[in-house]
């Protein structure tokens, strides 16, 4: 549900988040770094934490049923939403860097020897290039890189020349944190099943912008993490197809993820138990459940199509100022709503810097992808975000920072 | 108050002290990998003394006009002198409430004379 009055978008949903209730005045364009909690989210822990506080799995007692249930609930929900076809292809994590270092760890190790190939993409988080590439340094495994167009998307040109009968694997984000580009996983999957590798997808920012059918697409892998998705932090999913999940030796070894313990010997429980170990952290999936519903909720009521509209202002109001240089793909069907930019030599942190005496949030730093800022040829960028709270009136105020900012440092 | 003052501004536009020394005896690179600073500093000291510095290099507005500041200052003191200075003495010097987060863009240029003698 948007409201225009005259050309100025508003949103029906910032008033969910007291956060931004409390601090009117705040202009946070920084949803890609984290999302701002709703009420309903900070109610489910709460409403959790009074009524069914207790471990899960273990206890026989009522309150302790009811948490597991809660806990499962959500396991259930999530492989709903991501179109999953088993509850027990869904393992929950502490985040996307921990699901992305088990997935190399576990799946990685045991499936990967020297002379084997494994491509990744310029634009990729280090949460996918330290993993991976120190696995394949120890691995002696090769590393592809496939390179971005002069437009910012993926070469897939480049992509299906660099797959062969040695690629392994395929590891790739689905929306860059920087660029915003999106990639076309049905062709990207269709390739790589082509030579018979793994799709392992990084879904960090995509998911809280685009629908996915996991079960309808050709990949093996998906990780995301619910604090991006309205929930708290300490939270995130792992996504294996079930017969790969099922062939993966155990991440982290503790309690809860053992049938079995003798001095002699250990047997591990079946997927996706096996890997959650320990005491998980069950108010974070709570969380994180709460979060995937309230966003289910927004679009529905149209928030998909707001923050399309709202990307098409920023990218327009961007573009008018000729000092300002934009990086990543211009067309909107080819991106989600995260912009990095630079406004003449002015460093970023200095934007920053002045955006934030105007209250606007912004993002500055190379948001860990040092290699694609390498490849940019710069050192920094700035970085403007979207989220279904955001409106016309952020992006103006984001306009004026940036006036002001030249005004004191390109005179 | 505002960190981009008028004399921080104008240590960074109009520097004393940028460029490169026609005589140096010591010199450093320092790079700041987080946000993309990168700096050199070259000084001639003789007989202990500073006689001259000159800083060089890629950097926001803090890390640069602290390079001009930091340098305007150590110029006729003693080697020994210098090497005293503390991260509080350079906050002082620039006179401006500085975040944690640009705190490393300011000490960026201590650590580069550090660096350098």
């Amino acid at each position: 549900m948007k409201k225009q009055t005259g050309s100025k978008l508003v949103s029906a949903w910032k008033n969910d988040f007291p956060l931004l209730k409390k601090s009117k005045s705040l202009h946070y364009l920084d949803a890609a770094a984290t999302t701002q909690k709703p009420k309903l989210v900070m109610d489910a822990v709460k409403e959790f934490q009074t009524k069914s506080n207790a471990n899960i799995h273990r206890g026989v007692y009522r309150l302790a049923e009811n948490a597991t249930a809660e806990y499962e609930y959500i396991r259930d929900m999530i492989h709903q939403f991501i179109g999953a076809n088993s509850v027990h292809e869904i393992v929950f994590t502490s985040g996307t860097t921990m699901a992305m270092n088990l997935l190399a760890e576990s799946w990685g190790k045991k499936n990967l020897s020297a002379g084997d190939e494994i491509i990744l993409t310029a634009m990729e988080h280090h949460a996918v290039i330290v993993p991976w590439t120190e696995l394949a340094r120890q691995l002696d495994v090769k590393v592809r890189i496939i390179p971005l167009t002069d437009k910012g998307l993926l070469d897939m040109k480049e992509y299906e020349n660099a797959l062969n009968k040695k690629t392994k694997a395929v590891i790739m984000t689905a929306m860059s944190n920087v660029l915003g580009s999106v990639v076309d996983l049905k062709k990207i999957g269709e390739a790589a099943h082509r030579v018979d590798a793994k799709v392992f997808i990084d879904g960090a920012q995509y998911i809280a912008h685009r629908n996915i059918n996991v079960s309808k697409l050709p990949i093996d892998g998906l990780v995301f993490s619910g604090h991006k998705v309205y929930g708290n932090f300490g939270a995130g999913v792992l996504w294996v197809k079930l017969d790969t999940l099922e062939m993966m030796p155990r991440y982290m070894g503790g309690g809860a993820m053992i049938s079995r313990v003798t001095w002699d010997h250990i047997d591990y429980r079946e997927v996706p138990y096996r890997f959650e170990a320990g005491t998980p952290n069950i108010s974070g999936v709570i969380s994180m459940g709460a979060g995937v519903k309230y966003l289910k909720a927004a679009w529905k009521s149209g928030a998909k199509q707001h923050e399309e509209a709202l990307l098409k202002e920023l990218l327009s109001k961007l573009s008018a100022d000729k000092d300002i240089t934009i990086y990543g793909p211009a067309s909107l069907k080819d991106r989600g709503p995260i912009v990095s930019f630079n406004v003449g030599n002015i460093h970023p942190h200095d934007l920053a810097s002045i955006l934030d005496q105007h209250n606007v949030a912004i993002r500055a730093g190379h948001h860990c992808t040092m290699p694609l800022h390498s490849s940019l040829g710069v050192p920094a960028t700035a970085r403007a975000s979207l989220a279904v709270w955001n409106e016309s009136r952020d992006i103006d105020s984001l306009i004026k920072g940036i006036n002001a900012a030249k005004a004191i440092l390109m005179r | 108050m505002n960190i981009y003052q008028e004399n921080i501004l104008d240590h960074y536009q109009h520097p004393r002290h940028a460029g490169k020394l026609k005589k140096q005896s010591h010199s450093s690179d320092v790079k700041n990998d987080l946000c993309g600073d990168d700096l050199q500093f070259e000084l001639l000291i003789d007989k202990g003394v500073v006689k001259d510095a000159a800083f060089t290099g890629i950097g926001c507005v803090i890390s640069k006009s602290a390079a001009d500041i930091l340098i305007d200052e150590i110029i006729g003191k003693k080697v020994s002198e210098v090497k005293k200075l503390t991260s509080d003495d350079l906050v002082k010097m620039l006179g401006i409430p500085i975040s944690p987060t640009r705190l490393k863009c300011a000490l960026i240029s201590l650590e580069g004379v550090s660096k350098a003698i």
